[in-house]
């Protein structure tokens, strides 16, 4: 079991006054708290951040962990000195139901279930627990629709009051045209009811996985379109990519680079709702003169055609 | 491996819907709505019905409260301005990978 570095965690001394320590605990909880922080690692912060503050607010905890010394370092192999705990109690409930670590849980005891846990507090009959996930699927299951099968990890208490988590797994049918953000209810899918009560819902929030041609914006989906000179100046009649497979689309007659064309209808569609449409930004690619015969091409059109791109700049 | 679910898109949550869906008991949602982030439809609180995207604002606004010791209507300025944030991330995101693929 690692050494848990309280004061380190939360950027502290170790004689930092409870006003320090409450600060410091505020303006960490506002950077690293998971519905603001973009920081890749946010959540496991933030629970380590209550964790320290969960022991260094509470004066008893508090005096008990300064009681291991100040010579262990975050990380280090840790076994609590045979009754270290002497002459401390601990409050019980400690707030709600997330988990603590190892560290936290041989120094203090498991958290207060028997305050804050709800599968005590319903006697008798009572609605499961409803449950919230969040999914990832691709582009072409948003699409076309598919049944997906998901992984989720419930928060189980067992027999003894020990709070771990249970991996679940359940098969979806994820609705045709979803798109990203998209909440999904599915009900009767939570945590069981007790003594006959209903089950609990699952609440799903659908995220799509970045794809690597399209980008995709609510309904709307977007791609960039490579094409010839030639074909942007003579117009011409191309295979294009779309979700549904390819379609012809004609590019027209004296084309520009990063020209938008709609393929209407040609989006995210959900049933009952006016689909998307797909967007080609054109994208005038130009050959490389590899060859001689190449460069006097390149030497003919400069001569044939008068053209100065930057007139608009005085030059 | 459990059966595949009835899926429901667009769902609508009553008060006591919700107050499950958040874990808390109904008076504290009354908090949020009279804080103007919910809006329910509905004359009374028996007949609210309230929008998907409000069990995830409620959620939101009660973990800041919870973890950040805010009051109400500031949880519920701060669940308005991540909103944006997020809108704006995904905007940024978007036109990003479209000024990438277009470069």
């Amino acid at each position: 079991m690692d050494f848990k570095d309280y004061y380190a965690l939360m950027g502290v001394d170790r004689n930092a006054t409870q006003d320090d320590i409450k600060r410091a605990y505020r303006k960490l909880a506002r950077k690293y708290h998971p519905d603001v922080s973009k920081e890749p690692d946010a959540e496991q912060r933030f629970k380590e951040l209550g964790e320290a503050y969960e022991v260094l607010k509470d004066p008893e905890k508090r005096a008990a962990y300064d009681q291991l010394g100040s010579n262990w370092k975050q990380g280090q192999e840790f076994r609590p000195p045979p009754g270290w705990d002497t002459g401390f109690e601990f409050g019980g409930g400690h707030g709600d139901d997330q988990r603590f670590s190892d560290f936290f849980e041989t120094l203090f005891g498991q958290r207060g279930f028997d305050s804050a846990g709800f599968t005590r507090r319903h006697a008798g009959h009572a609605h499961g627990e409803d449950h919230h996930a969040r999914v990832e699927i691709g582009l072409e299951d948003a699409f076309n629709g598919s049944t997906m099968a998901f992984q989720l990890r419930v928060p189980e208490y067992d027999a003894s009051g020990r709070l771990s988590n249970r991996t679940r797994s359940i098969q979806v049918r994820i609705p045709k045209g979803v798109t990203d953000g998209k909440r999904i209810r599915l009900a009767g899918q939570g945590a069981p009811g007790i003594g006959g009560g209903r089950n609990g819902d699952l609440y799903l929030e659908v995220a799509l996985r970045p794809h690597p041609l399209y980008s995709v914006d609510g309904r709307d989906i977007h791609l960039t379109l490579p094409i010839t000179p030639w074909e942007a100046a003579l117009g011409a009649r191309i295979a294009v990519p779309t979700l549904a497979g390819r379609v012809e689309m004609t590019v027209p007659e004296g084309a520009r680079s990063g020209q938008r064309l709609r393929l209407k209808g040609r989006g995210l569609a959900a049933a009952g709702k006016t689909p998307g449409d797909q967007f080609v930004t054109l994208q005038i690619a130009t050959p490389k003169a590899e060859t001689e015969a190449h460069k006097a091409l390149y030497r003919q059109m400069a001569e044939a055609m008068p053209f100065n791109p930057r007139s608009h700049l005085g030059g | 491996m459990h059966a595949t679910g009835t899926v429901e898109l667009d769902f609508r949550l009553t008060l006591t819907e919700l107050s499950r869906g958040c874990g808390v008991e109904a008076d504290r949602i009354l908090l949020l709505v009279d804080a103007g982030l919910l809006e329910p439809t509905g004359a009374d609180p028996h007949e609210w019905l309230f929008a998907a995207s409000d069990l995830y604002r409620a959620r939101c606004a009660l973990r800041l409260q919870h973890d950040l010791g805010i009051n109400t209507p500031g949880a519920a300025l701060a669940v308005d301005l991540i909103e944006e944030l997020q809108r704006t991330r995904r905007r940024l995101q978007l036109l990003e990978a479209l000024f990438d693929r277009n470069c």
